[in-house]
């Protein structure tokens, strides 16, 4: 499939068609790539995806199984449960700014704002509403942000992620950006994203397991052992980009949520699962 | 146009980056070469390809054996450590010499070093 | 009568390498800010190692090191201008191996 894609390319260079006309819809795009895995790894079930190397590696999942009765995340959680009922100076809770009292919505972020043209984030509106309530914004990849979106994140476990992608253009555009950074090289050692977790899922680089695309942010936020500690997606962007040796983009940037818009989209129908424990 | 593009490429590379006869690598090459192979922060090659005596060795790329006679040219050899992408554009291996992450005198110890393989 | 030769030697030969020093400082700035305009330049693509050695550069020249300034700025742009060309490059070679166009 991705010799016929050069094939594509070249003959899109040659004619000089403008390629932007031949633009997937984000539908075509996530079932195209669902298909993509399911054939690259015909034993895992859908849903499996959502346990990323665990789902791929025999010995990696023992480990891991073997985790479960005390996740390292439980306090950060109970911590984040507590920030997350205490009221702010105003009175207010977090409850006010959030659907459904933010109970069991996980699953619904990062959405597109048609009013505000962006994507928002569950830390970003967690931010927000701190703001709106006069209090300071936290900081954005670890510590109490992590701990209150991993709480809310566990009152959502097992519903299905729901991205949507509105019929709007700027919707569209974030979509599109997103998946673009997701494809693109960066860095002086020149991978993208894709580099390994669309072409070498499955494979080892150094000590490291890859995982594949559909199923990642389903986790987040993660506890890494590697961190000792829970961190946000926007973390593991920063740290994927900065050892491809690419600057990264700061946490909550334009960038990092279309990014994180375009890789949530592609994990639709899949459960959410965070937070979880990664190496 | 592309097809042009990428012939002028390749001349500039030949051109520029052509290397001298190489003498017999003493010893120290050699080991400077397994130096910048397995070092993380040099050539990193174990992070993708399982060789010689490396530990927790990736499996992205194939194995490094038998390099002499899987690369009798030399030069050839040089040329896809610089940049691979030029011979195939899908390729994850970084440009090691085009993106400046060896310089040519380090490419070639890390050459005299996978000879021995 | 070989007095003010004389000054003029002694002045002349206090003034090289004030020169030469003033002249590799001048040749450090020149290409430090075409580095760090080029390093701008590549956007959201920037190297990490661009940044490591503008900063080695700039620290260099504050201990009035020029030489080591100079050759660390040197470095930077050249890794800036690949930087750059990865960007221009990845405007359409993103698609290589994208699924879905």
């Amino acid at each position: 499939m991705v010799k016929a894609k050069i094939i594509l390319v070249v003959l899109g260079a040659a004619l000089a068609v403008p390629q932007v006309l031949a633009g997937s819809t984000p539908e075509e795009d996530r079932k195209a790539m669902v298909e993509y895995f399911m054939q690259m790894f015909p034993d895992v079930p859908f849903e499996g995806f959502v346990n990323g190397q665990y789902a791929l590696n025999e010995d990696r999942r023992r480990q891991w199984e073997s985790m479960q009765d005390f996740p390292p995340y439980e306090f950060a959680v109970a911590d984040g449960q507590e920030m997350f009922e205490t009221p702010f100076a105003n009175g207010k809770t977090y409850a006010s700014c959030f659907e459904n009292d933010g109970i069991g919505i996980r699953q619904n972020y990062p959405y597109f704002d048609t009013e505000k043209n962006e994507v928002i984030t569950l830390e970003l509106a967690i931010n927000r509403c701190r703001e709106a309530n006069g209090e300071e914004p936290l900081k954005w990849k670890k510590g109490a942000i992590a701990s209150i979106s991993g709480y809310m994140a566990s009152t959502s476990q097992g519903k299905p992620i729901n991205i949507k992608v509105p019929d709007d253009p700027d919707a569209l555009a974030a979509y599109q950006d997103g998946k673009e950074f997701y494809y693109s090289r960066r860095g002086q050692l020149n991978f993208s994203c894709a580099s390994c977790h669309v072409q070498n899922p499955g494979k080892w680089i150094r000590g490291d397991f890859l995982s594949p695309t559909v199923g990642q942010p389903a986790n987040f936020p993660v506890h890494r052992s590697d961190w000792g500690e829970m961190g946000t997606l926007h973390r593991r962007f920063a740290g994927c980009n900065t050892n491809v040796r690419a600057e990264p983009l700061p946490a909550q940037s334009e960038g990092y949520r279309n990014l994180e818009y375009f890789l949530t989209y592609m994990s639709n129908g899949l459960p959410v699962v965070g937070p979880a424990t990664r190496p | 146009m592309r097809q042009g593009l990428i012939s002028v490429y390749l001349t500039t590379l030949v051109l520029s980056v052509t290397a001298p006869v190489f003498a017999e690598p003493s010893q120290g090459d050699i080991d400077r070469g397994k130096e910048l192979a397995f070092s993380r922060t040099d050539g990193n090659c174990l992070a993708c390809h399982q060789m010689d005596d490396g530990k927790l060795a990736g499996n992205i790329g194939p194995e490094l054996a038998d390099m002499k006679s899987r690369y009798p040219d030399r030069e050839i050899l040089y040329r896809r450590i610089w940049d691979e992408t030029q011979f195939n554009e899908m390729t994850v291996m970084p440009p090691f010499g085009r993106h400046m992450i060896l310089s040519k005198q380090e490419i070639n110890r890390v050459i005299d070093y996978l000879y021995t393989l | 009568m070989n007095r003010p030769l004389l000054t003029i030697g002694i002045s002349l030969a206090l003034c090289l390498p004030l020169a030469a020093q003033a002249g590799s400082k001048e040749d450090f700035n020149d290409v430090y800010s075409k580095a760090q305009s080029t390093h701008q330049d590549a956007g959201t693509f920037q190297w990490t190692v661009t940044s490591d050695r503008l900063k080695a550069a700039k620290s260099a020249a504050d201990n009035g090191n020029f030489e080591k300034a100079a050759a660390m700025a040197n470095e930077a742009l050249r890794l800036a201008e690949e930087s750059v060309a990865q960007r221009k490059q990845q405007q359409e070679a993103w698609r290589n191996v994208a699924i879905g166009n």
